[in-house]
């Protein structure tokens, strides 16, 4: 199973002179088990893309198909899609409403028309992937636990409905230094351990480096860069011609290699770039 | 400008106080940033510079005046400035030049002194062009921007911006740092609260909290060099500090003065 | 369908409508308003709509935005002119089965059409041309005088234009939420009345939060910019009677004069 996009457009006010272009002409490929960063600017569509895959927007043209449903401009029932592809809303711990934690996690899987035994396997295993200490935590309310706790407690409300493609809309966004690196380190597991397809909305390019190996760059609704994180990092140039900025250790290489020094990579991680520039001062 | 002794507070149904035993003075024209994991204490901290809390024991003196007392608080508020971290959240207005107004109305100020000063401020924050524009239609940036520029037009000595950067994109966080370090040229006292590391090297001054109570203070090299208590604390580096410790802890010779990204690419084509 | 109604929108300009005082334009409503409902034949309504035409042309807010919002109560004024229409006693002018047209209902159908029509091209008229923010201060400082007998007409006036300040932004965060719960399997389109209420409350619930959280972080922004009710608060713009709207109201003296006129003759 994989998604396929195929020319889609989405027109906001078609007709009107209102009439915008969220999306145009995109067309697009990510295979099963992919860990996918989506990037680019304020408004360039990249709400409205991870809106489309879950069906909550309908392309105005082209078409998508998303593990093996076909989604077009005509209506259809799209409950199985959304058992397949989980989307978290940007600061999801706003859509929690449930008086204790379980229940609100349960909400999904209920909706799913599932049996109560498996509803509550389903709750109990998602709060596990979020590492959320079930005995302690699923009697207590989802107000009055921590904000990172929040967050991750809306996140295991989609995991339960067990989708194979988890779409996440800035999920650090407001979180402390220590929060942001756990959740961080929680989805890369669920990517690489669990082999769930990640597809992450982020305006951090050090959280890209780490949780993605592909990267989309949008624009005014156009797919402008389609690589591998390590290849787009390594046009700077590029990234900054679009508004977008690198890594900032990548940068730190990039300048020492226009300085004429021996470097054959942009290197993201503090680690790598260490290990390179240790080497290079014939430390290693 | 501010000066708390032994300052502490709790919230209503709380057990445990969430600013502890706090002693600490603010100088006049200085540019502090502080930081600390969420609940740490920094809002509540903040509240208590501007009277929006007063005090469970102790006492806050701006400018030689104490929160506590009633008669006080209008004109601490005037001079302690304030702006929050949802853009949304405290804009009361549906024209830019109205919101900026806001402040000035409510001490009386006469309307023709309102304008210059809207005027004014618009200018300071570079939005002038959006004077009649609502501000509900802006970028979350400019937004934030027309924030400061409500608190600066009611001519504080001081604006304590509570995580005002948290909810921006880049180009939202850097319009509103660019204009934070405009204002520090200009002499305003400032205090930034931020779970950005990379905003911390900006500052003068460096502030640590964890439950409750300030326990780092020193410029930004010093805090950055004390790497073990600034983890034990749940603070992260920014990325370029990190990497200079990771070299010089395996050995290279690199100067502890490293905060910023070019100051590490000198020292290292210097050293490579 | 929501972003045709233009009654209660604001149409930003510099005509000489726009720069009448607020309570000159909500007066001026009201007395023609009442004007409205004293009219009977049609050289009144005529005159009327010549009025309503002047003013048009005046706000320089073009015809086609005003009929736009016109046609968002398309259905309430046919069904005022059927009901009009079809049952209003009297000599009959035309008759089908068990339909029945007399000369009076269809009187009165045009004369409500044109009264509604009338109305709703008035009160457009006064919003269209005044920002919330000029409506509420005129109508505090009408109010005002009410204050002696503990009205909060401050108080009231900034209450709406929060309100008004905050429902874009509402209506934002019920779009998020509702798409973020439809995502997590939520049906919000189908079932019976009970099931669809039910289906709500992951709505509502989400949405009373946030409004709280909202009303929180303001009033705090407002006590921190020295925000403490209407004493001693002075204005940015100050309401001033000016010779424009001396104007306005002989204007409209003149307008009830040729009305109670056209009624004699």
């Amino acid at each position: 199973m994989s998604i396929t996009l195929k020319k889609v457009s989405h027109e906001y006010n078609p007709g009107t002179t209102f009439a915008t272009f969220a999306l145009k002409n995109l067309s697009l490929h990510i295979e099963d088990g992919e860990a996918v960063g989506i990037i680019g600017p304020t408004g360039s569509g990249k709400s409205t893309l991870l809106q489309h895959i879950n069906g909550l927007l309908r392309p105005t043209e082209g078409e998508l198909e998303v593990e093996g449903i076909h989604i077009s401009r005509e209506k259809q029932n799209l409950s199985e899609l959304r058992k397949r592809v989980g989307l978290v809303f940007q600061y999801p711990e706003y859509q929690l409403f449930e008086e204790t934690v379980e229940k609100d996690i349960a909400f999904g899987p209920t909706n799913l028309g599932l049996p109560p035994e498996e509803v509550d396997k389903r709750v109990q295993n998602a709060m596990e992937r979020m590492g959320l200490d079930y005995a302690s935590l699923h009697d207590r309310s989802p107000f009055e636990i921590s904000g990172g706790q929040k967050r991750r407690v809306a996140i295991a409300g989609v995991l339960a409905m067990d989708p194979k493609v988890l779409m996440l809309d800035e999920p650090t966004a407001g979180l402390d230094p220590l929060g942001r690196r756990q959740l961080m380190e929680t989805l890369r597991s669920l990517h690489r351990e669990q082999k769930i397809t990640l597809i992450v909305i982020s305006h951090s390019m050090e959280e890209i480096a780490f949780l993605c190996e592909r990267v989309l760059l949008l624009k005014d609704g156009e797919l402008q860069l389609d690589k591998r994180v390590e290849e787009a990092f390594e046009d700077v140039a590029f990234m900054e011609e679009n508004g977008m900025d690198v890594p900032v250790i990548s940068r730190v290489m990039h300048e020492l290699r226009q300085a004429g020094k021996p470097f054959v990579r942009n290197y993201s991680s503090v680690q790598e770039a260490a290990k390179a520039i240790l080497k290079a001062a014939g430390h290693a | 400008m501010i000066r708390l002794e032994n300052v502490t507070f709790t919230y209503m149904d709380d057990d445990f106080p969430a600013v502890d035993d706090v002693t600490l003075h603010i100088e006049e024209g200085s540019f502090v940033v502080l930081i600390g994991h969420n609940g740490s204490g920094k809002s509540t901290l903040a509240r208590l510079l501007n009277a929006l809390l007063i005090p469970t024991h102790g006492d806050v003196w701006v400018d030689n005046m104490n929160t506590k007392e009633e008669d006080n608080i209008w004109e601490i508020r005037k001079k302690v400035g304030m702006v929050f971290q949802n853009p949304d959240n405290q804009l009361v207005s549906t024209v830019v030049e109205e919101e900026v107004a806001f402040g000035p109305e409510n001490l009386g100020v006469e309307p023709e002194q309102i304008e210059e000063r809207i005027t004014k401020s618009l200018e300071q924050v570079g939005m002038s062009s959006y004077r009649k524009h609502p501000p509900h239609m802006l970028s979350g940036g400019q937004k934030q921007r027309i924030a400061i520029a409500g608190v600066l037009a009611m001519e504080p000595r001081m604006i304590v911006f509570d995580e005002s950067t948290a909810m921006l994109d880049p180009q939202g966080r850097k319009e509103v740092l660019e204009t934070i370090k405009a204002l520090k040229k200009k002499d305003m006292t400032i205090l930034l609260i931020t779970h950005f590391m990379e905003e911390a090297v900006f500052a003068d001054r460096v502030l640590v909290m964890d439950d409750g109570k300030i326990v780092m203070d020193g410029s930004p090299k010093e805090i950055f060099s004390r790497t073990e208590e600034l983890h034990s604390y749940q603070m992260e580096f920014p990325e370029v500090i990190d990497l200079a410790n990771t070299l010089r802890s395996a050995g290279m010779n690199l100067t502890t003065d490293i905060l910023e990204r070019d100051q590490l690419v000198t020292e290292l084509c210097r050293l490579l | 369908m929501l972003r045709d109604i233009t009654v209660g929108q604001y149409y930003p300009g510099n005509s000489i409508l726009h720069r009448l005082d607020p309570r000159t334009k909500l007066i001026g409503t009201f007395l023609f308003i009442i004007v409205i409902f004293m009219v009977k034949t049609s050289p009144q309504y005529l005159l009327l709509g010549l009025f309503v035409l002047l003013n048009v042309f005046l706000s320089k807010v073009p015809l086609r935005f005003i009929i736009r919002g016109l046609r968002s109560i398309v259905f309430i004024l046919m069904f005022a002119f059927a009901i009009n229409l079809f049952f209003t006693p009297g000599t009959p002018i035309f008759r089908l089965w068990r339909i029945r047209i007399t000369h009076e209902g269809l009187r009165l159908a045009f004369t409500m059409m044109m009264r509604l029509v009338l109305l709703i091209m008035g009160t457009s008229l006064m919003t269209l041309t005044s920002s919330p923010i000029q409506l509420t201060d005129g109508i505090e400082r009408l109010f005002s005088p009410l204050k002696r007998v503990g009205f909060p007409a401050h108080e009231v006036a900034m209450m709406m234009s929060i309100a008004l300040r905050f429902i874009p932004t509402l209506l934002e965060e019920t779009d998020k939420i509702m798409k973020a719960q439809m995502a997590r399997g939520a049906d919000f389109e189908s079932g019976r009345l009970l099931q669809r209420a039910r289906a709500l409350v992951p709505l509502l619930v989400p949405l009373f939060i946030a409004s709280f959280k909202r009303a929180d972080d303001l009033a705090n922004a407002m006590e921190a910019r020295c925000y403490r009710g209407g004493r001693g608060r002075t204005r940015l713009h100050e309401l001033r009677y000016s010779s424009r709207d001396f104007l306005a109201f002989l204007t409209l003296a003149f307008l009830t004069a040729g009305v109670y006129v056209l009624g004699i003759i």
